[in-house]
């Protein structure tokens, strides 16, 4: 795999439910370092694709055609185990309410550490594997022996990331990873992702309805309504100077969009 | 079992402790029975006469200073035999809860996990041994086996899983739905790993309340196969076997009933009293004060 070719590439994707398409992404690709964002409204399909590119659909009634390939290995219509083994440790998932995606009845030292056990890593690498990635995400290591619960909802955030990060996930899908949580925090979410994609050279892919946010991180926009994809381009092109009505429509539904804000941070 | 407990929990527990009379009148009662089985050896006034001492000359008296609650017909003091026999209702209870938990929860969770066929199968095994009145069920079990203390463990729990698996299959078909449990796949764990690390101790606060409701139950089945001569045996001391003993001079020699049936009674209580108590503190729909 040279390091040109994308992380992920997806051609062709059509989720259906019972014969009715609620989702299809005709062309995707993500190299390593980069930002892609998927826009829309709620019900415009886009979570329902970034499940199907993680592969969580498979054991659903849901109806996948297409291909998603990430880093060479076919997802769709993989097998379970051809899918654990490219979790966590090639792809990995953000999701929108932190607290909610950490397991209440463990520490989250615990947590990580299993993780990384689980994914074949010696108790030593481990333990050096962890402390770089909360170095990463800028976490202090006394939250590990906390529970879910009892940290802030960024922090939870950027746990969630750390773990990503630690087991070496080069694709992270984010499903709305700062809607939950407040402006300030928010912030801090976003730069992190933005400087993992530069300095770890992390593909990204992450699902978004707050355009502000978007602007702020991604290098390429896809916007989709009902299930299609509507307008694809870099972020600038796309948000700077919409040539469909459904993405001037979001454009106008953002509140204040702050001068210069259309770039990276 | 209370490292595994969300930490909500717990703090309701705590709350529990310092709020709720009954509820505590029944722990402490309940600590005096556990106190008195694990110490009978050493505090029970005629330790022989738990097992195999027989005294004839001092058959059948009534309460006395030397024999608080009387004696039986071949004379053994039956507070000695009280207390020996919260060890063997303890004992049953403990480990009919333990195996038929222990096999219900884990066929419950992995059916309510896994959902569709594996969920359908176990099932409806389950259905089948709840189809059955659970005392038939046992009673039937323990004819077949030879009557003893193990025979009544086994004849209960029989009985007793399929409702751990009902109740962890609904609950773990809830926590499947979970963002943490779609992060745990995402992290590539084998489906085993996610089952017993993440659903598993997460469905486990149902199953405590439930423990606690049914140890009460357990202790008076196990006590009703005795009394009809399929549980334990002679000489083991046990409350149900001492009831039947005494029932038939029960106008006459009435203590000989009266206190393995007090204990019956008051053990029983206390269990279901301590496990509303446990139910109202955990119940998650209950306003944390």
């Amino acid at each position: 795999m040279n390091a040109a070719s994308p992380v992920l590439q997806v051609t062709g994707l059509s989720i259906q439910y019972g014969g009715r398409r609620v989702s299809s992404l005709p062309d995707l690709s993500v190299a390593r370092g980069e930002v892609v964002a998927i826009v829309g409204e709620s019900g415009s399909g886009k979570s329902t694709a970034l499940t199907a590119i993680l592969g969580l659909l498979a054991e659903t009634s849901a109806d996948v055609s297409g291909s998603v390939s990430v880093l060479g290995t076919e997802v769709v219509g993989a097998s379970e185990r051809t899918l654990r083994s490219l979790r966590g440790s090639e792809m990995a998932l953000v999701m929108q309410s932190p607290q909610a995606s950490l397991n209440p009845t463990m520490r989250l030292g615990r947590l990580i550490h299993r993780a990384l056990r689980r994914h074949g890593v010696g108790k030593a690498e481990a333990a050096g594997r962890i402390s770089d990635a909360m170095t990463a995400v800028r976490l202090d290591e006394q939250i590990l022996d906390r529970y879910a619960h009892e940290v802030s909802g960024g922090q939870a955030q950027r746990f969630a990331i750390a773990l990503a990060v630690c087991l070496g996930a080069q694709l992270i899908a984010a499903d709305e990873p700062t809607s939950a949580l407040d402006a300030t925090v928010q912030l801090e979410v976003l730069t992190l992702i933005r400087r993992l994609a530069e300095e770890r050279r992390t593909a990204w892919l992450v699902v978004a309805h707050d355009l502000a946010m978007v602007s702020m991180i991604a290098d390429h926009v896809i916007v989709m309504r009902d299930g299609e994809v509507v307008e694809t381009g870099p972020t600038r092109a796309v948000l700077g100077d919409p040539t469909h009505e459904y993405t001037r429509a979001l454009l106008d539904a953002v509140p204040t969009l702050p001068a210069g804000g259309v770039g990276h941070v | 079992m209370s490292t595994t407990l969300p930490i909500p929990a717990r703090r309701r527990l705590r709350r529990l402790a310092g709020q709720d009379l009954p509820t505590l009148l029944a722990a402490v009662a309940l600590l005096i029975v556990v106190a008195a089985a694990l110490l009978a050896p050493l505090v029970a006034p005629y330790p022989a006469d738990g097992t195999t001492a027989t005294h004839p000359a001092a058959s059948l008296l009534g309460p006395s200073g030397a024999h608080w609650m009387g004696t039986d017909a071949v004379g053994r003091d039956i507070l000695t035999r009280v207390m020996y026999g919260a060890r063997t209702s303890l004992f049953i209870a403990a480990a009919v809860l333990v195996l038929s938990s222990t096999v219900g929860v884990l066929l419950g969770c992995v059916a309510g996990y896994s959902g569709g066929w594996v969920s359908d199968v176990i099932m409806r095994v389950t259905d089948v041994f709840l189809a059955f009145p659970a005392l038939l069920l046992s009673l039937a079990l323990a004819v077949i086996l030879r009557p003893g203390v193990g025979t009544a463990i086994i004849a209960i729990a029989a009985t007793w899983w399929p409702w751990y698996a009902r109740l962890a299959c609904s609950a773990a078909s809830t926590i499947r739905h979970r963002a943490y449990i779609d992060s745990a796949r995402c992290l590539g764990l084998p489906r085993w790993r996610i089952v017993a690390e993440h659903v598993l101790p997460n469905s486990l606060t149902p199953v405590i309340v439930q423990l606690s409701l049914d140890a009460g139950g357990v202790i008076l089945t196990a006590a009703a196969l005795s009394y009809l001569g399929l549980g334990a045996v002679e000489p083991t001391s046990e409350w149900g076997l001492m009831v039947q003993q005494g029932q038939s001079s029960f106008t006459t020699e009435w203590w000989i009933v009266t206190f393995p049936g007090l204990a019956i009674l008051l053990t029983a209580f206390s269990f279901n009293m301590l496990g509303e108590g446990l139910r109202q503190a955990l119940d998650p729909r209950k306003v944390a004060r």
